[in-house]
């Protein structure tokens, strides 16, 4: 309203100036060119119908009528009328304040106004005039007069400046100011618009302001003609009417006060008193006047708020209600009366619908901002009575013509339906995308679009005359009745019997449609009732109720003989009575049977929908989850240590894992499309078994698999899964690279042989030496014998007992090869001996002194040897062989039996320059490598030839005791055998070998540091 | 000089080729497969020396060392085994009757024997 208001004063203000500019160009008559502020009521301003209105514009009025002026009245902005006349494109300026710099730039006409100031006190204050605010809290309006005078004449140190004269008035009532010094006019205007409670105006009029009308400077006649005129109307009464009109109403409840004040100030002149009677007289006439006036204008705003849908609450700035408007009252459930001057939040309680918290409605936020504000949507009202309403609201100041925001008013509307139809759409949408169980679940929201079944029922019953209905098999309402007939609502339901005949009927109907549309007259007033029953998938969810017609053969006495029965006004039943519809039961079944088809089309096609919505629901869902596995799957798949390649039945790579392009170096959109075997040749010899799988249907393992990569042993477990993708054959083949597995595995074999070897080393040891030593040292006893002579006394006396001598024994023994012989069975014995001495080795517990040792002095040192080793110089030139030496820095000292690993390496060494030897290479050399651990803090050595290689049964046996390639005789078989145990048993290292045909070997010892705690 | 010397052992041709070396060597020689009859033999015949195998039938070698020590004071005593895992215990050791230098058979040089029994019984040369 208020917007309205002031968007139509700026369009005439804007018109207004438009004319302005035209009739000042032509202003050759004698028109005044009369201005004024167009917002200074009650003096001056533009009125609802565009008018100017205000008591400086009556009183204008009436010089100009006296005086014969011709004038042309146009409102403005204040500082834009005051600067037209300063400029002289106005002639008057219908009300200024006099004040000696105005006046050098216009002229003033005598006052046809004196404003002035009085003490405002509340009701039961000790001050009674001006003489008592000294050192008081006062309030006052900043940079007014009165605040001026305050501050000029020291009346107190405690003055309280505000922007209004309203926030003022209301320090003062809340009791914050002690009195107030305002306009007394203004303030009293102010109390009673606002309602300020429980303040007046006490004592004298003080100060006091001229106002006047100003016209352009030096224009001495036209401002002769208006004092001229202001005299008349002052004298002829006029202007008194004028002023009762206007001011009469705020004067009238200190009429006593004036009266006081007029007999006791101005007692002398009794003439006056009489004056006074008389215009007290007038006055009161026109305060009636203007009361009805004021009565008819709240008339005309309370019938405008009171005929607009919304509900509209009007508070004062703190934010105490004063004013409802019937939509208001019913909502909030409080009469005007009942809240007027109570605080919003009493009778506007409004809570979130979802979290029910209280919100704190909008007059501070409207205040502060000075903008209107709406309110959270979710806002729910609690009325009196404890109903609630889904409200959606705003809220806006309310400004006086000052612009001043002088109250807040909410309007706002009753939503609930809005937000039932919202709630069951949301219900559907969500139940339509929900899994469907069974028919259960389904509802008649989720079935249909509430909206367009209210518009077909309400389209039903226009077109039949009929009212309708749907209820639920709970005997809810679904939809909202139309066509509801008077005749029941209005009189029937509205008594006892009535209602309960009714109901009984409904439920009647409910009943008895169940075996399809039912029709009869209702067990009250005998109208038709009828029912149809919406089923889905066999379900009742709903029910169709129509009725409310009258067959032709009821009659208006009947109906009266039923009022009288139930008890209700006849003849207002009757009137009603005659506008129902009238129809036979034919044409009643004729409906229903319609509405029927009607129904069952519209549940199976709604049922339809939804199963529908649930497929596509369902589909769509199942493929998202089709995604997510495939995405899940490949991610396994990426991340297999194996490799995983699909192919179809013409060996085409269609899947080519992480693994795949690791291991191969293709990557996965080269490898598609291409053949098998192209990609890894070596699985060519494999193809047979791939198409056995395929053709067979049958998971296949190959056996394991070996084959050599840049001289690295790989060993593979490959799985052929047939696959049966209904589009044609294939199969994925797993790939497994077990090399770490299987070289574990041989480790661990080793060391098992080992061991049992070294345990039957040490039972056979005794069972040999023994007649070993029979045997050995029965030889050399023989040999002393045979060979010592006379040394040997008993042997002089056996020769000469046989009658012979010790050199005959000798000679003969010589000449017979006795003596070689004998010397074979030492040095055989010798042998067995050794190895025995050997074999010992694995059953020897390491009791031996270890000791801090640089690994490279010890690899030195055995070189060394090596190169003077008399049994490898026999066979070969050991220095023929190149040595490069790979020394990291900084190895760190083993704790070791520096005689034991010299024996190790010397034993490899051998090992290789004799298999070089034995392979005849040109150009023989070791590599040699000592590295420092990660583990265990030791060290790493690799002799690594350049000789034949060996096959992989050769590397697998190369520990074993008595596993060797040498011609026999060559060597004991025994070396490696022996180097295995002082590194594995006695050092607890590793000692391992990598070969392959062709491409010599690598023995890699591996030592612990022997530095821990336990070594 | 008083060079008489047991042999224990329960290998014939052993105890017969270190009774035939010893004999050449003009030690007076007595031989026994057990510790048993070892100590049969002590207390009849004067004995200055002991050549005891460890694994015997009866009573092991070192057991009948422990006992000969302390019935025979002049008695001294080589270990001679075929066990490769054998060690003399430290009681043997520490009577200072048992020789330090372990004997394992096969012995290839025999003229050890006769030089370790000669040290043993302070008739070195």
């Amino acid at each position: 309203m208020l917007q309205i208001r002031l968007v139509r004063t700026i369009v005439i203000v804007i018109i207004n100036f438009i004319l302005l500019g035209s009739s000042a160009g032509a202003d050759n008559n004698n028109v005044l060119r009369v201005m004024a502020d167009m917002d200074y009521p009650p003096f001056e301003y533009l009125n609802e119908q565009g008018e100017a209105e205000g008591f400086n514009v009556d009183v204008f009025k009436a010089v100009a009528e006296v005086m014969g002026l011709e004038y042309e009245i146009t409102l403005g902005l204040w500082a834009q009328v005051r600067r037209e006349l300063e400029e002289a494109e106005a002639d008057v300026l219908l009300g200024m304040y006099r004040s000696k710099e105005r006046d050098k730039l216009v002229d003033f006409s005598t006052p046809h106004f004196i404003s002035t100031y009085a003490v405002f006190v509340r009701s039961r204050s000790d001050i009674t005039s001006f003489e008592d605010v000294s050192g008081r809290h006062i309030g006052a309006q900043k940079d007014d007069i009165g605040y001026d005078y305050l501050v000029e004449n020291g009346v107190s140190a405690n003055i309280e400046a505000r922007m209004t004269i309203q926030e003022v008035l209301e320090d003062l009532s809340a009791g914050t100011t002690d009195c107030a010094l305002v306009s007394r006019l203004q303030g009293l205007m102010i109390i009673k618009n606002e309602k300020i409670r429980r303040i007046k105006p006490v004592g004298s009029p003080i100060i006091q302001r001229k106002y006047c009308f100003a016209v352009t400077e030096g224009n001495g006649s036209l401002l002769s003609t208006l004092n001229e005129g202001l005299t008349i109307i002052k004298t002829s009464g006029a202007y008194d009417e004028i002023y009762d009109k206007w001011f009469g109403v705020y004067e009238e409840p200190d009429f006593q006060k004036i009266l006081k004040y007029i007999i006791f100030s101005v007692l002398p002149l009794l003439i006056i008193i009489l004056i006074v009677v008389l215009w007290n007289w007038s006055l009161k006439k026109q305060v009636s006047v203007r009361t009805a006036e004021l009565r008819k204008s709240r008339e005309d705003y309370r019938t405008t708020l009171n005929s607009i849908g919304d509900a509209v609450i009007t508070t004062d700035t703190i934010s105490r209600v004063t004013g409802l408007n019937p939509a208001a009252e019913e909502l909030t459930g409080w009469t005007l009366q009942e809240a007027d001057g109570r605080l919003l939040k009493e009778i506007f309680n409004i809570v979130d619908a979802k979290s029910r918290e209280v919100l704190e409605n909008p007059v501070r936020k409207v205040l502060a901002t000075g903008d209107a504000a709406g309110l959270n949507k979710n806002t729910l009202l609690i009325n009196r009575s404890g109903r609630e309403y889904h409200i959606s609201d705003s809220a806006a100041p309310i400004r006086d013509d000052d612009g001043n925001i002088n109250g807040v008013v909410f309007v706002f509307r009753d939503n609930s339906e809005k937000f039932r139809i919202q709630a069951a759409l949301e219900t559907r949408l969500i139940a339509l995308t929900e899994p469907l169980n069974n028919v259960e679940n389904i509802d008649f929201n989720i079935m249909f679009d509430i909206k367009e079944i209210q518009r077909l029922q309400e389209d039903i019953s226009k077109a039949t005359g009929l009212s309708s209905a749907i209820l639920s098999p709970d005997g809810d309402f679904l939809t909202k009745p139309s066509n509801l007939a008077s005749v029941c609502f209005k009189h029937i339901r509205m008594t006892e019997k009535g209602y309960i005949n009714c109901f009984r009927s409904e439920q009647d109907i409910i009943s008895g449609s169940s075996s399809g549309p039912y029709f009869k007259r209702c067990s009250g007033a005998g109208f038709w009732d009828a029912g149809v029953r919406i089923t889905v998938a066999g379900r009742h969810i709903a029910t169709w109720l129509l009725g409310q017609a009258r067959d032709p053969s009821q009659t208006e006495a009947d109906i009266r003989s039923y009022a009288n029965q139930i008890g209700c006004d006849e003849d207002a039943l009757v009137e009603d009575f005659l506008k129902l519809p009238v129809m036979t039961s034919q044409q009643i079944e004729n409906i229903i049977i319609a509405i029927d088809t009607v129904a069952k089309q519209l549940s199976d096609k709604a049922y339809q929908n939804i199963q529908l919505a649930h497929f596509i629901r369902e589909k769509s869902a199942s493929e998202e989850e089709m995604r997510n596995l495939q995405n899940y799957l490949s991610n396994i798949i990426d991340s297999m240590p194996s490799i995983l390649i699909g192919i179809n039945s013409e060996y085409h790579i269609t899947q080519w894992n992480h693994m795949a392009v690791k291991e191969s170096g293709v990557s996965a959109p080269d490898a598609r499309g291409r053949l098998l075997t192209e990609v890894l040749p070596w699985l060519k010899e494999d193809a047979g078994s791939i198409e056995e799988s395929i053709r067979t249907s049958r998971i296949k393992r190959l056996p394991r698999k070996m084959r050599y990569e840049n001289s690295k042993r790989i060993f593979e477990n490959i799985i052929i899964f047939p696959v049966d993708k209904g589009d044609g054959d294939g199969a994925v083949i797993l790939i497994e690279d077990i090399s770490s597995s299987v070289k574990m595995e041989d480790v661990m074999i080793q060391s098992e042989k080992m061991l049992s070897v070294g345990g039957l080393a040490a039972g056979m040891a005794h069972e040999i030496n023994n007649p070993l030593a029979g045997m050995i040292q029965t030889a050399s006893v023989m040999t002393n014998r045979l060979l010592s002579g006379d040394e040997i006394p008993a042997n002089r006396k056996a020769a000469e007992d046989a009658g012979t001598t010790t050199e005959s024994v000798s000679r003969y023994m010589e000449l017979r090869g006795i003596n070689r012989m004998l010397d074979s069975i030492n040095e055989a014995g010798g042998r067995v001996s050794a190895i025995v001495e050997n074999m010992l080795l694995f059953a020897r517990k390491s009791e031996t002194s270890k000791s801090t040792n640089s690994i490279t002095g010890i690899m030195d040192k055995s070189i060394e040897l090596a190169r003077t080793d008399y049994n490898l110089l026999k066979d070969f030139d050991f220095r023929k062989i190149k040595i490069n030496l790979y020394y990291a820095d900084n190895l760190p000292e083993i704790i070791c039996e520096r005689g034991q690993i010299q024996q190790v390496i010397l034993n490899i060494l051998r090992n290789g320059a004799q298999a070089m030897h034995q392979q005849k290479m040109v150009e023989p050399e070791f590599n040699i490598k000592i590295e420092k651990r990660k583990e265990a803090q030791g060290v790493s050595i690799q002799i690594e030839d350049n000789g034949p290689g060996m096959d992989e049964e050769t590397r697998r046996r190369i520990f074993e005791p008595f596993f060797t390639t040498k011609a026999v005789g060559t060597g004991t078989g025994l070396g490696l055998s022996v180097s295995y145990f002082i590194i594995a048993d006695s050092h607890k290292g590793e000692l391992t070998v990598e070969s392959a045909p062709g491409a010599g070997a690598r023995f890699i010892i591996k030592l612990p540091s022997g530095m821990s705690a336990d070594g | 000089m008083d060079k008489s010397i047991l042999i224990i052992d329960d290998e014939s041709f052993v105890r017969q080729s270190f009774a035939d070396f010893l004999d050449d060597c003009l030690w007076e020689t007595f031989q026994t497969e057990s510790g048993e009859a070892a100590l049969e033999i002590l207390k009849k015949t004067k004995i200055s020396a002991v050549i005891v195998d460890i694994r015997l039938g009866g009573m092991v070698g070192d057991e009948f060392i422990r006992k000969a020590l302390s019935l025979y004071p002049e008695l001294v005593f080589l270990i001679c085994t075929g066990s490769p895992e054998y060690h003399i215990p430290s009681d043997l050791l520490e009577s200072g009757r048992v020789s330090r230098k372990l004997f394992k058979k096969p012995v290839s040089r025999m003229t050890e024997l006769d030089v370790e029994l000669n040290k043993l019984l302070g008739y070195e040369k």
